[in-house]
């Protein structure tokens, strides 16, 4: 494209945007977003349906921006809870609890929130600028990705698993492994009968993700520290409102950048979701991090990698909506469904010029993109000061309100008591693996990719056989840095261990 | 002391208020619909009934003044919307979003629910079914798919998402036709089903017009529709290919057998005019698909009809067999005395070793007992030769066996490593919070969700060493108040009520 038509689109999508309603619509959009995000049990997703509605009355660009910033608010909102209450309001935020809720229980809430907005406004601008510029590669990326490379990718995600349980491997293999088999619960649509469903007719459709999360993180936390309260019940808890210093951002920065990049590239590809990015970049800034022991007790690299990583793919998951006109999650199909009320169809042809596209559409929203992540530092600043103040009151308060918020977000997953039941039983398991020294996060991942790797590896068994996953470059290479990445930590650990055993033998 | 007062005094109030509120139209009988009409929808949000419903409300509230909310309540094909909707009070104030896929998926699911089970109100829209191949790839119109068909002998890979479903039944329709065949393959969803196309993985895939939305490259090789379609005027249709294929996909509305007929007849106008909007049918024509209006009576008809010929399709295809061949409950017995012979030999085990088991030990042998019955049902999975699938014992025994070798190493481990002394703790506050958690769960169908709540956060509180009755009065009367505007007022979305509701 010429520089002269591209500034032209640019100034084109700058006027569409030059008027208080698009502003309007964008604050309203984050606002929701971040409430919804941080209530546990209603995802994104969930947000952009509740919206809709308001989308038929607005300009198509309006409509379009409304919903962009309902999703990039949640992405952002998922934290907040995890944060204070160990309770991912999404399923992106789960690795930020793994580090966030320990910062607030050293009484540091303030720098954890502060690092993870930080964190998804830079991850949010940098997601942005991929949108624009690598829209094209990224597209081809998407397309060429076949289930081959999502079971690599399930794969990879699996051997963050190695990093998480570096305290005893084998306590941390059997939570993934048990992860993983639970997911095979559920009703098989290709043979079309119940497997394991032991009779319950509630369990067709499988072990739901958030319920689980919910219990394992949230209500097993409350279970296991009751015997450790302290307070009388009365006075406050003494949290730190201080809020990171440039100092404590600035020494993020590459690890910001590159989750972003991971966020970008996973949220291009169709279907494999904020969940998965924050993870996998969760797993690469802790094993290139100077202080990987801090990982799992507060460390702010462990806040700020998934948080950049779950707002760029919000930028990262327009571009198979855009440039292929498909769809790579809930938010960006109620999107989908929104431009064609408006009578415009995503795909290549909104970039040609006039009538034919909408290429004021397009590039007024790459400006609004940052524009939204301008607003959520606006409105995630003011919010962070309100939610220290709520959880800073005595353990007794806030352990009953975390089982009451239990309840709320695995019951408004689906409406279901069943999910609730759900969740108990995992709060059970959960206190039971905590009280066996056994991590809880390998399990979450082993929920997460479960269906990923199950259902990728029987469709590609279907289409190839097992040679192809190593036939293919781009799988191979995937499986080659699985490999790669499951192994480290352990050698790491052992060569450590042997480096400083001789003097222990003397 | 007068702040305290004040503050109890406020919060008394707005309970006042919101008990007003939710249980207060109790009783009081007025024309249908004198609250909000909750529509259930079969998906997650986004889908093409989620979004079609969406308009729907919108239109209903704009012009009708009749509020309804979308709930949605996705799983099993549909089967667990239908049962959600069955269990609801038979007014008329829960209706079902249906499609025709709902005719196969309660037949092949292994279910309770009959598509007779409903009151089919109005159907609103029709959707032809089509063809979609790559203009980019040999396969791009209709003579060269069934050319590629013949040349590959079966082999020729039909993409579409599920299996069982509306898409593989007319796959199954169209070879009979043509007098072709070819691999089914289920790509899970359709976003997957259209990057398979874009790919060139699969030359062809059955679906519906608004699929090809927005993807240059992908065409519309036949439609399954007596016309050529408005906004695909150069697709030929099979009738005029020399094939008598008709189908399509619809969608409409249903309630619960026993709804009260002065209701449903309210319903069927109201869908009747909304069918009419220019909104509505302007974004259901934008997808190349008819709004079309059915009343009751010609609806359930063509149910009925429709009904009988998807068994027999079912059947033929060999998709109504069951591939299991096991009591659950049975199963069940034989992995309990699996289970309880391992911990028996644990501990007898820890006795000879004259060892302490530990919570550890317990967990893992826990995990054993948990794998075996999970390897135990894989071995009565019945997969058929002819099927072209993965067999679904595959990973769950992958899982199952390293879950066993891992816990059952762990166990040697514990058992032979030093012994820990246990920490001792104070375990009965543990236990009462973990019960109470329980009662509260269970008790919120029963109590409604504000009543359960506010009790469970008093006994809470008392238990946990806050025995200030002023501050566990304000802080249950903040929470609960606090969802009500969150949720009831800010999202519109509502809890159970329970008995008082």
């Amino acid at each position: 494209m010429e520089m002269t038509e591209l500034i032209t689109n640019f100034y084109a999508g700058l006027m569409q945007l030059m008027n208080f309603s698009t502003l309007w619509v964008m604050f309203l959009g984050m606002a929701v977003g971040i409430v919804v995000g941080a209530l546990p049990g209603l995802s994104p997703a969930v947000g952009c349906a509740m919206m809709l509605p308001f989308t038929f009355y607005l300009s198509p660009i309006n409509a379009l921006l409304l919903l962009v910033s309902v999703y990039a608010g949640a992405e952002y909102g998922g934290s907040i809870s995890a944060i204070c209450i160990n309770t991912p309001g999404t399923a992106g935020a789960v690795a930020t609890s793994i580090d966030g809720y320990p910062l607030t229980k050293q009484g540091k809430p303030g720098i954890a929130l502060g690092v993870s907005l930080w964190s998804s406004v830079i991850g949010g601008i940098i997601g942005t600028i991929g949108l624009i510029v690598f829209a094209v590669p990224l597209a081809n990326l998407a397309i060429n990705f076949e289930s081959y490379e999502y079971f690599a990718l399930g794969i990879l995600g699996l051997t963050i698993i190695s990093s998480l349980s570096s305290e005893n491997y084998l306590k941390g293999f059997i939570a993934a492994s048990l992860g993983l088999l639970i997911m095979t619960i559920g009703y098989d649509h290709e043979l079309s009968f119940s497997r394991f469903t032991f009779g319950i007719s509630e369990l067709q459709d499988g072990i739901k993700f958030i319920p689980a999360v919910i219990g394992l993180f949230a209500l097993s936390e409350v279970f296991y520290n009751i015997a450790r309260i302290k307070d009388k019940g009365t006075e406050k808890k003494k949290l730190s409102y201080t809020f990171p210093a440039i100092s404590q951002i600035l020494p993020l920065k590459f690890i910001i950048a590159k989750s972003a990049i991971i966020g970008t590239i996973i949220g291009a590809i169709p279907g494999a979701g904020a969940a998965i990015a924050s993870i996998l970049s969760y797993n690469e800034a802790k094993r290139t991090s100077k202080t990987p022991k801090e990982f799992g007790h507060g460390s702010l690299e462990g806040v700020a990698a998934p948080e950049s990583a779950n707002n760029a793919v919000v930028a990262g998951s327009m571009i198979p909506l855009l440039s292929l006109g498909i769809p790579g999650s809930a938010s960006t199909a109620i999107m989908l469904g929104a431009l064609m009320i408006h009578k415009i169809s995503p795909g290549p042809d909104l970039f040609k010029p006039a009538p034919y596209g909408h290429p004021e559409l397009i590039y007024g929203l790459f400006i609004a993109f940052f524009l939204t992540n301008i607003i959520l530092l606006i409105l995630g600043l003011i919010g962070n000061r309100l939610w220290v103040k709520l959880i800073s009151f005595p353990d007794s308060i806030i352990y009953s309100i975390i089982v009451a918020t239990s309840f709320i977000g695995s019951y408004f997953v689906n409406t279901s008591i069943f999910d609730v039941i759900i969740c108990f039983v995992f709060g059970i398991i959960g206190f039971l693996l905590k009280k066996g020294g056994f991590p809880t996060a390998p399990v979450i991942l082993g929920l997460i990719l479960g269906a990923m790797i199950e259902e990728n590896l029987r469709l590609s068994l279907v289409k190839g056989g097992m040679l192809v996953f190593l036939q293919r470059p781009m799988s191979a290479t995937i499986l080659a840095i699985a490999l790669i990445s499951f192994l480290w930590p352990i050698l790491k650990h052992l060569l450590n261990k042997k480096k400083y055993t001789p003097p222990a033998i003397k | 002391m007068k702040q305290k007062l004040i503050i109890s005094v406020f919060l008394l109030c707005a309970l006042f208020l919101i008990v007003n509120n939710i249980y207060g139209h109790k009783g009081t009988k007025k024309d249908f619909p004198s609250k909000p009409i909750t529509i259930i929808v079969h998906s997650k949000p986004g889908s093409g009934i989620d979004i079609m419903s969406r308009i729907i409300a919108d239109i209903a509230q704009r012009k009708h003044k009749v509020t309804m909310v979308i709930e949605n309540k996705p799983g099993t094909q549909g089967v667990v919307a239908m049962n959600h909707v069955l269990n609801q009070k038979r007014d008329g104030y829960t209706i079902l979003g249906v499609t025709k896929s709902f005719l196969s998926s309660v037949l092949v699911n292994a279910t309770t629910v009959k598509i007779e089970d409903f009151f089919y109100v109005a159907e609103v829209m029709q959707d032809a079914e089509v063809l979609i191949g790559n203009k980019n790839t040999q396969v791009n119109d209709f003579n060269s798919l069934v050319e590629d068909a013949k040349s590959k002998k079966g082999k020729q890979i039909w993409a579409g998402p599920g299996t069982g479903g509306r898409d593989q039944l007319m796959a199954l329709k169209v070879w009979e036709t043509l007098g072709i065949s070819g691999t089914w393959v289920d790509y899970k969803s359709s976003p997957q089903t259209a990057l398979a196309l874009l790919r060139k993985e699969a030359p062809v895939s059955v679906g519906n017009p608004g699929d090809i939305e927005g993807k240059a490259d992908l065409i519309l090789l036949a439609v399954a529709h007596p016309e050529r379609l408005k906004k695909f005027p150069e697709v030929p249709t099979f009738k005029e290919l020399g094939y008598p294929l008709e189908e399509y996909m619809w969608r409409g509305y249903a309630v619960a057998n026993g709804t009260p007929i002065k209701v449903t007849t309210f319903l069927e106008n109201l869908f009747k005019e909304i069918v009419k909007d220019p909104q509505f049918t302007s974004y259901i024509e934008e997808q190349g698909a008819f709004s079309k209006f059915n009343g009751h009576n010609n609806f359930q008809k063509k149910i009925n009809q429709e009904l009988h010929e998807t068994k027999l399709l079912l059947t033929k295809a060999g998709l109504l067999q069951s591939y299991i061949n096991f009591n659950p409950i049975q199963t069940t017995m034989i992995g309990f005395a699996i289970s309880s012979l391992l911990i028996i030999s644990i501990i007898s085990l820890a006795l000879i070793l004259k060892r302490k088991t530990s919570i550890t030990i317990w967990f893992s042998a826990g995990m054993i007992w948990l794998s075996l019955m999970f390897l135990h049902q894989t071995f009565s999975f019945i997969i058929p030769p002819e099927a072209n699938i993965t067999s679904p014992a595959l990973i769950p025994r992958i899982w199952s066996i390293l879950l066993i070798l891992l816990s059952t190493s762990l166990i040697a481990t514990e058992l032979l490593g030093s012994k820990k002394e246990p920490i001792k703790e104070d375990n009965v506050k543990t236990i009462q919070i973990i019960v109470l958690t329980l009662l509260y769960f269970l008790s919120v169908p029963f109590m409604g969700f504000y009543v359960a709540t506010y009790i469970f956060l008093s006994i809470s509180l008392f238990i946990l060493q806050n025995k200030n009755i002023y501050t566990i009065f304000v802080t249950a009367s903040t929470f609960t108040i606090v969802c009500y505007l969150i949720f009831q007022l800010a999202l519109g979305i509502s809890f159970p009520t329970g008995i008082l509701g």
